[in-house]
């Protein structure tokens, strides 16, 4: 059989011609998998980008309670540029929101910052809530986090007023080794972006350290509003004191806490009650003008009043309509203040149950502010102390030298009783009755009760209720993704 | 065998019928089973191919539905609120428009509102902001309305949403509506012809409105 030799060629051929026709098949099958698993891979980063920028949203939100907003808009952090790119025109609209980003999204995009080039400059950067080279995640990717001030109005974008700044957060993502791009041999980040406007709310941002809220006052314990003349009441502005020198019986004032040249729009006491057609917190004060005798008038200083001097005492009321502060009005209404009180007692650090009788260890310190929220009764005493924020629902008694640094209120039952020895308050008090309506779940505001005797100190501090309305929760009140469609061009 | 004149064998004579004809029909065999491999491959290649296809279309559409989603809602001028706009309309069945205030207050260059850019403005005239998504059961198709016109979002699909309040409670009322569950099945356009079956990819995603996320001291 010679002739099959001659014939064996053909099948070399057909199994050639087969094999590049499965192996152009093959590959085909090849190209088509890694075009997919390119998508695949930039679909997953973008979430995971958005993902980190979410992350970074949620931690520095977090971590602006007990922070001063303005301090923070004032307080710089060495940003390093990595690249050129182009910034919008000084003064321009695209400028404003430009500068929102921590880092330019150009950059963001393309910038391995695991392991960055050289840097081309440094810039300084107000606001900035991370480090300059962004919070590293275990997701791989990173994030970047800033405020900037809104226009509210003071032509100022490192001082706040209202309460209100604009947080942006970029969240990067890159590709892992070995996972391949559409980009080529260009390894590039996915990025997100989202932007939120935050809200302090500045209800609680008391003007002297002692409120009363009501249309007028009985005594909580005796005969008398005040007993003794050992009690003292200082609505200057105490700056520098703490917890410790409150302690210690250390305190010293300025009437001038702002430097504008002016007094400061501080009290002793405020009486206010939003009754325009009724006198509003007039009937209120005048109690309280009756009850001081004229070894206790003196008692109460500050750097307002409606009786010249002293004692230090105003109704406050048309303060409080006339605050810049967009929240201070909120304080008229008796459901606000409970909704937000019912709110707080969520995120209380401790709660105390009613008749409780507090002592011997602390409820917050300077360092470590906490929320106490007291279900009913309280009786604070012990030679014991606590800073942030406290609130009663019932009686709150001082006693047996307790101090506390912050802000209190004594709202529900609305009796305050500070009748001990050596006891003080170094931020501002509130103390109103608050009444439930059952008929259409409203609440209003009834007559409060309060003495203040033996040798109470009451010392004004604008960062000490500052402490206290700090620790609670900042407010979002807008929360949106950013991308070039709906940015000014830059 | 006898010798041929010019020395070659006989069997140089060539193929005879039957040797023909037997190695026709194992060309055939072989062509037949080749041909029959590389239908199969390309079958499957078709078939895998019209799977991903439908599944990055898939995809891209539950990715660009979420995004209107988390961000339904958005108020911070209190227009919404104001005029009793919820974040998300229920319209009809598997129709709802999303509602949000997103962008407007940077004027365009041609003074078009609706390409308006910069912070959310108070109103609800701007690309985005009344994004209405409306499921065709006829069609199979999801469309989509951003502003300027029905678009298909993606064909060969069925779509279902459910919606949850706070209690994690399935609900209907609009201003109840805190958390959207999307379900998509995306279908292959032709029957797999080796199974015989039309190939289906399921996508679910579960999306918190973020402007209705439980924040302590909202107004």
């Amino acid at each position: 059989m010679q002739h099959l030799k001659d014939e064996s060629g053909v099948s070399l051929l057909i199994v050639t011609i087969v094999s590049i026709l499965m192996a152009l098949l093959g590959m085909s099958m090849i190209f088509d998998s890694m075009t997919e698993v390119t998508i695949s891979n930039e679909l997953e980063n973008q979430k995971k980008a958005r993902l980190n920028a979410e992350t970074g949203f949620s931690t520095v939100k977090d971590a602006l309670r007990q922070t001063n907003l303005t301090a923070v808009l004032q307080s710089t952090t060495d940003v390093p540029r990595y690249m050129n790119y182009s910034v919008p025109g000084a003064g321009t609209v695209a400028e404003d929101y430009f500068l929102r980003n921590p880092i330019a999204p150009k950059e963001a995009m393309n910038i391995d910052f695991e392991s960055p080039p050289a840097r081309l400059a440094t810039r300084t950067v107000n606001g900035f809530l991370t480090p300059g080279e962004g919070t590293p995640l275990a997701s791989g990717g990173r994030y970047w986090a800033k405020i900037t001030d809104n226009d509210d109005g003071d032509g100022n974008l490192t001082t706040d007023v209202d309460g209100i700044v604009y947080l942006r957060t970029i969240g990067i993502q890159r590709l892992g080794a070995g996972q391949i791009t559409t980009y080529g041999g260009t390894v590039k980040n996915s990025v997100g972006i989202i932007q939120s406007t935050l809200k302090r709310d500045q209800t609680l941002a008391a003007k002297a350290p002692f409120t009363i809220y009501g249309p007028n006052a009985v005594p909580s314990q005796g005969a008398n509003l005040f007993a003794g003349n050992s009690f003292n009441i200082d609505g200057f502005d105490h700056p520098t004191m703490t917890l410790a020198d409150l302690q210690a019986g250390i305190h010293s004032h300025t009437t001038d806490a702002d430097g504008d040249g002016f007094p400061d729009d501080t009290a002793g006491i405020d009486a206010v009650f939003d009754n325009a057609g009724g006198g509003d917190g007039t009937p209120l004060r005048d109690t309280i003008h009756g009850d001081l005798n004229g070894g206790q008038l003196d008692n109460i200083e500050g750097n307002q009043s409606d009786y010249g001097g002293e004692p230090s005492l105003r109704d406050g009321t048309d303060r409080v309509r006339n605050d810049p502060n967009p929240d201070a009005t909120n304080i008229f209404n008796a459901s606000y203040l409970m909704n937000f009180i019912t709110n707080t007692a969520a995120v209380a650090d401790v709660t105390l149950a009613d008749g409780t009788n507090f002592g011997g260890s602390d409820l917050g310190t300077d360092a470590a502010p906490q929320i106490t929220y007291c279900e009913g009764d309280c009786r604070l005493g012990g030679n014991s102390s606590g800073a942030g924020l406290l609130i009663v629902r019932g009686e709150l008694r001082f006693q047996a030298g307790f101090s506390y640094h912050g802000l209190i209120l004594v709202v529900g039952e609305g009796d305050f009783n500070m009748t001990g020895s050596n006891v003080g308050i170094l931020g501002g008090l509130l103390v109103a009755k608050t009444i439930y309506n059952a008929g259409d779940g409203t609440w209003s505001y009834g007559t409060p009760s309060f003495t203040v005797a033996g040798n109470s100190n009451f010392y004004y501090q604008e960062g000490g209720v500052g402490l206290g309305y700090g620790l609670l929760p900042i407010r979002k009140l807008s929360w949106r993704e950013v991308y070039p469609e709906i940015e000014p061009p830059y | 065998m006898t010798p041929s004149r010019s020395g070659f064998h006989t069997c140089s004579r060539g193929f005879t019928l039957i040797e023909m004809l037997v190695s026709s029909a194992v060309l055939v065999l072989i062509a037949g089973a080749l041909g029959s491999i590389l239908s199969q491959s390309q079958h499957s290649y078709k078939s895998q191919q019209s799977i991903l296809e439908v599944t990055q279309e898939a995809r891209a559409a539950m990715d660009q539905l979420c995004a209107y989603l988390r961000q339904a809602g958005n108020d911070p001028q209190a227009y919404m609120r104001t005029n009793n706009i919820p974040p998300i309309e229920l319209l009809g069945v598997d129709h709802i428009r999303i509602n949000s205030d997103i962008t407007g207050s940077v004027p365009a260059a041609g003074g078009d509102p609706l390409e308006a850019t910069g912070d959310p403005d108070g109103s609800l005239d701007n690309l985005y902001e009344r994004v209405e998504v409306r499921y065709n059961p006829l069609l199979e198709n999801l469309q989509l309305d951003i502003g300027h016109g029905v678009e298909v979002l993606a064909e060969n699909l069925y779509c279902d949403f459910t919606f949850f309040d706070i209690n994690g409670n399935v609900t209907a009322v609009e201003d109840d509506i805190v958390r959207v569950r999307v379900e998509m099945v995306a279908e292959t356009e032709d029957i797999d012809l080796q199974t015989g079956k039309i190939h289906s990819i399921t996508l679910e995603s579960e999306v918190m409105l973020r402007s209705q996320s439980f924040d302590l001291f909202a107004n």
